[in-house]
């Protein structure tokens, strides 16, 4: 298996970082992102390479749906990359087994962390420690298709209820109000959870020993969900989609609004030819009244980047980290090219442009977001919530039996910490 | 029966060029022989000891013996239940219908006389793409709003509405059997037809003139003298459809509602995405253990008939 691991990593990490004569050699890897993003990174790290002689950048981009693997193997190993660009749910995960450093042992820490959104560290903190910084934040929204509702002279919707009478509207005219991937993955977990979050709900009890998405809230959102769907307000076959057929469903003006984050607006001008105009952004629909005593709010995912914990030039990791992820002008100015929007306090000061639509509810809604709980078996659990939400919608199984049988699964899992 | 006690012991121990004489076929043998234990016997052992303890692979600890508790806890779960009756339901649905489309392809081509070598390259077509790629394809065929088999079926007025074929159980299986025997048929007709044109000529010759009509010829000639392809075929067709992974994944990933969630989907899970490996391994060995018996069962069949041919 070490063998295996070892093969998987690709065997990229094992040379010599620093060769007399020669620059220390930092290796980034950058788990997917946009081809916006893509295409700033490598003209960042050249120009970074050619200013600097003493550090060179080997930068190698991989799929973002490989992050976990790469991780788990170079983890085990102890060799790979000196810097990731990733989720920053995996800060908890590898940060716990040693395979991420502490931003708190670099000295100028404090000076970065002063200039990010405070509530978004907390997305990358793990007892007391900070394992990585957050470049950018993707907060849940709905996102509008207004020709569809501007045609029956309808309101976006701001609560379930609402939501319904729109769908219950706009049925009469063969459309759908609604679309969400419910297929058999994790993006389903993601929609789901924006629900629960507005409906008050959490993903675990307080001191997450039990599952607590399986609470009133999961289950009326759960039920709001099978309702739409039963009532044709969104589409029969949802049960089986994931995000690309999510997105042509939306694109394509068959339904009216989806759950999504400020990746929308260029995946669905740059991939499907959407008139952005028709495009606007809002507070993903609430509960008219909370179903539990939590702060109502809306999913936020974060990415981050942060320094593997086997790296032989920690310090020279950080210089590129903090050139690349801090101080680049990119970070002032939220860019749709780059899939998310900047967790730098300077890219919302007054006088900032940018060619975000509605930007204005995408920091609201980051301001009130939540994200997953920072807990190292957190995958597991997204499966099995979208496992129970998929059950739901596909029509066998109640949102009472399918959130408990998955709590009954998380509830085994938690044992295990 | 009598033993002469008088007759001296021949000494059984080779002399050093017989001893050589009898190893010499292991000389050849050890290449490939380490070869098998590499890349089959270790991983299998490998995964045996896995599935008999609970596997701390990122913890960094000692790994738990826990007996046979992978497997009880496996065999007690719905969901591994679940998934031995959608892999059994996707391969005995798949198998006799690319059986049946396989034998009716392999009999018309043998009756091609021209360009054959043409039509048989068309028909590898679906068994050279990738699982994969088959897989998206038909995920986007089976599509509801833009499939092309919901819009040819509105078209000619089978249906009013369109279908979403892959949101619901029962209409899910039944895509990914349709999307399998499309990619399994070629296989199976390459086979049969290679079969049929190794059946003597004059066996029908004679049966013809003996007034066998068309299908007392196929019922009579054709599939006892196909028997034993036939055998192999399902052998290797049972294997290479219970063990499938990219095509279902690809297509549902498991669903709807674990409608399609097979065996080696079910190991996947285990084993990669909840890192339970030891459960993982042990869900391995149970689908080890059936293919190993399948064949046993097969493999007996074919060599008891063919013995019995002999002895006849």
């Amino acid at each position: 298996m070490l063998l295996a691991l070892w093969i998987t990593v690709g065997c990229g990490g094992d040379r010599e970082r620093h060769i007399a004569g020669q620059p220390t050699r930092v290796v980034v890897w950058d788990f997917g992102g946009v081809p916006g993003h893509q295409e700033w990174i490598k003209g960042a790290v050249k120009k970074f390479n050619d200013a600097r002689e003493d550090i060179e950048i080997e930068l190698e981009i991989r799929d973002w749906a490989t992050q976990r693997e790469s991780l788990i193997s170079s983890t085990i190993i102890g060799a790979g990359p000196d810097i990731i660009r990733c989720h920053h749910k995996y800060a908890v995960e590898f940060g716990e087994l040693g395979g991420l450093l502490p931003m708190e042992q670099f000295e100028d820490w404090p000076e970065v962390k002063a200039r990010i959104f405070p509530n978004v560290l907390e997305h990358v903190k793990y007892k007391g420690q900070h394992y990585g910084v957050p470049i950018t934040m993707l907060p849940f929204v709905l996102a509008v298709n207004t020709d569809i509702l501007a045609r029956y002279d309808l309101e976006i919707p701001t609560t379930w209820e609402a939501m319904l009478e729109v769908g219950r509207i706009l049925k009469q005219h063969d459309l759908h109000a609604f679309t969400m991937p419910a297929g058999l993955n994790l993006d389903t977990a993601y929609r789901f959870l924006a629900l629960l979050y507005g409906a008050g709900g959490r993903v675990f009890n307080e001191d997450w020993t039990r599952a607590g998405f399986n609470g009133p809230a999961g289950k009326a959102a759960l039920g709001f969900l099978l309702r739409m769907k039963n009532e044709g307000y969104m589409p029969a076959a949802a049960a089986a989609y994931a995000f690309d057929e999510n997105a042509a469903h939306w694109s394509t003006g068959r339904a009216a609004m989806s759950v999504e984050g400020p990746w929308w607006q260029d995946t669905v001008l740059g991939d499907y030819d959407f008139d952005t105009d028709h495009l606007a952004l809002a507070q993903v629909p609430i509960p008219a009244v909370p179903l539990e005593d939590n702060v109502q709010g809306t999913l936020l995912d974060v990415v981050m980047v942060a320094i593997t914990g086997y790296t032989p030039v920690a310090e020279e990791a950080w210089t590129v980290l903090k050139a690349l992820n801090v101080d680049d002008p990119v970070w002032q100015q939220p860019n749709p090219k780059m899939g998310g929007i900047p967790t730098l306090l300077a890219a919302y000061t007054p006088g900032v442009e940018s060619p975000y639509i509605d930007l204005a509810q995408l920091a609201e809604s980051a301001r009130r977001g939540i994200g997953w709980p920072g807990h190292p078996a957190i995958t597991q659990v997204q499966r099995h919530i979208a496992d129970a939400v998929n059950l739901v919608m596909s029509g066998v199984a109640s949102p009472a039996e399918a959130l408990d049988q998955a709590a009954i699964e998380v509830n085994e899992i938690l044992s295990d910490y | 029966m009598t033993t002469d006690t008088n007759i001296p012991i021949k000494n059984t121990r080779p002399s050093g060029r017989l001893l050589q004489q009898w190893l010499t076929p292991y000389y050849f043998l050890t290449p490939a022989l380490a070869v098998l234990t590499v890349v089959i016997l270790f991983p299998i052992v490998s995964n045996l000891f896995m599935s008999v303890h609970k596997v701390q692979l990122l913890k960094g600890g000692e790994d738990q013996f826990v007996g046979i508790d992978n497997y009880l806890r496996l065999l007690g779960s719905s969901t591994f239940q679940g998934s031995i009756l959608a892999s059994l339901r996707f391969t005995f649905l798949s198998l006799p219908l690319a059986l049946v489309l396989g034998m009716a392809m392999a009999l018309v081509f043998n009756e091609i006389r021209r360009a054959r070598p043409v039509f048989t390259a068309c028909l590898l077509v679906p068994w050279a793409i990738a699982p994969v790629v088959t897989g998206y394809m038909w995920r986007w065929l089976f599509h509801d709003s833009f499939g092309l088999i919901n819009h040819f079926l509105l078209t000619v007025g089978i249906i009013e509405a369109n279908i979403p074929w892959l949101a619901q159980p029962h209409t899910a299986v039944a895509a990914t059997v349709v999307a399998n025997v499309w990619r399994f048929m070629p296989y199976i007709t390459i086979m049969l037809l290679a079969g049929l044109q190794g059946i003597p000529g004059d066996l029908y010759e004679a049966a013809h003139m003996d007034g066998a009509n068309i299908l007392e010829r196929f019922f009579h000639i054709t599939l006892p003298q196909l028997r034993h392809v036939m055998a192999v075929v399902f052998l290797f067709a049972t294997i290479w459809m219970v063990n499938d992974f990219a095509l279902i994944f690809i297509m549902t990933e498991g669903g709807p509602a674990k409608a399609t969630l097979v065996v080696p989907i079910t190991v996947y899970r285990f084993a990669f995405e909840h890192l339970r490996l030891g459960r993982g391994a042990a869900a391995a060995m149970i689908l080890l253990v059936f293919l190993l018996s399948v064949s046993a069962v097969f493999i007996r069949v074919i060599f008891s008939s063919q013995r019995k041919q002999t002895r006849e």
